[in-house]
């Protein structure tokens, strides 16, 4: 014996059924928080991966004033002097590669049906060493820099009734508000796997796009690649630091996480759901605990009686009581670790494959295939909030223990 | 200089509007030694009695002075300590912990004192001998019979060294001669050990084996007889 301690262990042992009841009722809660912490890190770690990988690159540079209108995609807000500033931006040691575009708002024919697009003309090369674009390729080719064609998403495709090397009228005004016409021969079809892209996305080399737009050798964007999105503040400050004030004045820097705004907000307001529907599980987990532990209490009036009669102080008999809630909730934060463990390991390694309809409805783009990406946080949180749960649970029934008369709890049978 | 010291007590319940006079001016002493039976009919106050003697419970008037210290109005903490240190008790339905076996049910008590060392575990051991459990220390309580219950807790209530023993009806859960059994082995500890007893019952049969008994008729001492009575 020897111990309050092994008291309580032994009481949590006699009274089984309730035990298991509260630690079914704390441990279900951190197996599903621990599994369903590394599963939305591993989205968020996916969606960012695949955001600057397919969309945003780590840090863009607009001339001024080009994003209070972006969604017009206006061609007369231009970056001075874009080739000499990318000669300077590629040299910076945390900078991986720099590549110009134009953003352009525009609309592709097949002669029958006209459908409106996002157009964006890029230097091939530099463009692949930032943003997955070959790869993204699942017919054709990519593009190069002196093509006259036009990469296409695989919806739009289907959309347009077309493939590889059919043609469209790419429809556009040019930097003057003239309207334009080219025949582009389209090169490739990409699959990004996401509508937003697949559907909406044109891509043309930079060079034929300088002689639609008519944009004299101007380009509206340029995209920086950091080496991976988790270097893009070091980046996005040595470029800040490199260039000169003047510079600075006439142009915005800005890291990618400026163009994922809808997908930062998702995050937060998912976060809060959460955070909402385990905290009303844990209260919920919390009354179980009180309601039990006060039969316990209940129960054993009697023994709380004899043990006040022979001495044990009312802090004595409230310890027996949250050693027991301690001990239930120990117990349960372990078993929610291994199950949550398990489940999120085999999120880890095989991954949850997400429905199809599922990516109809997303505007971000993740894998089809969704990994898990465990980390201690969940397991400290989770081994803090049982804990708490736990002597919340205890202390009201440990309190009204230790509030009894002595005579009082002698008397009950 | 009386052991305790019983002056002018009484006590009364509130029920709704009714008072029940449970004991009216008591007085009684109780010298270091005595083996004490406290006899009475149901309701005659016997359990109020000791309650109040044992610090469980306060007088509406009057005072208990134990060691010549008023422990009839002591705080709550205090009144543990006196319990703890200087008190054994002794329940009717015997009252052992169920999740401790014998030995650790002795035992217990020294942890509240915090003395739970190998010396004082010595004394379980041997306070088990003397009332005839040596081989069921690891028993569990509900694998006992009444008497070997109770048995264990008497070796419970000594295993502090109290000054007094505390039972309230030790017999009434137990067929007679399993109670006798029992009031001879408090007598016989009383006898060895010195320790001072008070034990309450209804039963005349139990009531010969007390060197000193108090009688109580509706909250009052009826007669007191045997040793030197005040
Ligand atoms: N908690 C209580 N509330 C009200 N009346 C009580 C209470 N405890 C005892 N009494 C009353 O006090 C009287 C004495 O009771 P008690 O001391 O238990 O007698 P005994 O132990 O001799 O049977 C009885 O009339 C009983 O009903
Ligand atoms: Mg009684």
């Amino acid at each position: 014996m020897k111990t309050y301690w092994q008291v309580a262990a032994r009481n949590v042992w006699r009274q089984k059924r309730r035990s298991i009841l509260n630690i079914i009722a704390i441990s279900v809660n951190i197996f599903a928080i621990v599994a369903y912490t590394s599963f939305y890190r591993g989205w968020i770690v996916n969606s960012f991966q695949n955001i600057t990988d397919y969309q945003t690159g780590h840090v863009q540079i607009h001339a001024n004033g080009f994003l209070k209108e972006e969604r017009r995609a206006p061609l007369d807000i231009n970056i001075e002097k874009s080739l000499d500033l990318k000669e300077k931006i590629k040299k910076l040691p945390k900078v991986t590669a720099v590549a110009r575009r134009i953003e352009f708002a525009g609309s592709v024919s097949n002669m029958m049906d006209t459908i409106n697009v996002m157009g964006v003309a890029i230097e091939p090369e530099d463009e692949a060493k930032i943003f997955v674009r070959k790869d993204a390729i699942i017919e054709g080719s990519y593009l190069k820099a002196n093509d006259e064609g036009i990469l296409i998403g695989d919806k739009l495709a289907k959309n347009l009734n077309v493939g590889v090397g059919d043609y469209l009228n790419l429809y556009s005004q040019t930097k003057f508000n003239t309207h334009n016409l080219v025949e582009v021969e389209i090169k490739g079809i990409f699959s990004y796997g996401f509508d937003y892209m697949d559907k909406n996305f044109v891509f043309i080399p930079l060079k034929l796009a300088d002689q639609f737009l008519d944009m004299g050798g101007d380009v509206n964007e340029m995209v920086i690649s950091a080496g991976s999105h988790h270097k893009t503040i070091a980046a996005f400050e040595e470029i800040n630091t490199a260039l000169s004030p003047e510079t600075l004045k006439k142009i915005e820097v800005s890291p990618w996480t400026a163009f994922a705004q809808g997908v930062m907000e998702d995050i937060e307001s998912d976060s809060i759901s959460m955070v909402i529907l385990f905290g009303i599980l844990v209260a919920m987990a919390i009354f179980g605990i009180i309601n039990t532990m006060s039969m316990n209490v209940m129960e054993r009036s009697r023994e709380i009686g004899t043990l006040r009669a022979i001495g044990i102080t009312r802090k004595g008999i409230s310890r027996i009581f949250l050693y027991e809630a301690i001990i239930t909730g120990i117990i349960a934060i372990l078993i929610g670790w291994f199950f949550g463990s398990l489940l999120s390991a085999y999120l880890t390694f095989h991954g949850l494959p997400m429905p199809a309809e599922f990516f109809e409805n997303v505007n971000v783009p993740v894998d089809k295939v969704m990994y898990g990406v465990p980390g201690i946080t969940e397991y400290i949180g989770t081994g803090i909030l049982g804990l708490v749960a736990a002597l919340i649970g205890g202390y009201f029934p440990a309190r009204k223990a230790a509030k009894m008369k002595v005579v009082d709890a002698l008397n009950k049978i | 200089m009386s052991l305790i010291h019983i002056n002018k007590v009484s006590k009364d319940y509130h029920l709704g509007k009714t008072i029940v006079h449970a004991l009216t001016d008591i007085n009684i002493n109780i010298e270091k030694g005595d083996f004490i039976a406290v006899a009475g009919p149901s309701g005659s106050g016997k359990t109020t009695l000791l309650n109040l003697i044992g610090t469980l419970d306060t007088p509406t008037a009057g005072e208990i002075i134990f060691e010549e210290r008023n422990v009839s109005n002591l705080p709550d903490r205090e009144a543990t300590r006196v319990r703890a240190t200087k008190l054994g008790f002794i329940f009717q339905t015997f009252n052992l912990v169920p999740v401790l076996n014998v030995f650790e049910n002795v035992e217990f008590p020294l942890l509240i004192n915090e003395r739970d060392n190998a010396e004082n575990r010595k004394d379980v051991t041997e306070l088990l001998t003397r009332v005839g459990l040596e081989q069921y220390q690891k028993h569990r309580p509900d694998e006992l019979s009444g008497g070997q219950r109770q048995r264990v807790a008497i070796a419970r209530a000594l295993i502090n060294k109290p000054m007094l023993i505390l039972a309230d009806e030790p017999t009434a859960n137990l067929d007679s001669k399993t109670g006798e059994n029992i009031v001879d082995i408090m007598l016989k500890m009383n006898k060895e050990l010195g320790t001072t007893f008070i034990f309450s019952t209804h039963d005349p049969k139990v009531v010969r084996h007390a060197t000193k008994k108090i009688y109580l008729v509706d909250g009052q001492v009826d007669k007191v007889e045997g040793n030197n009575q005040s």
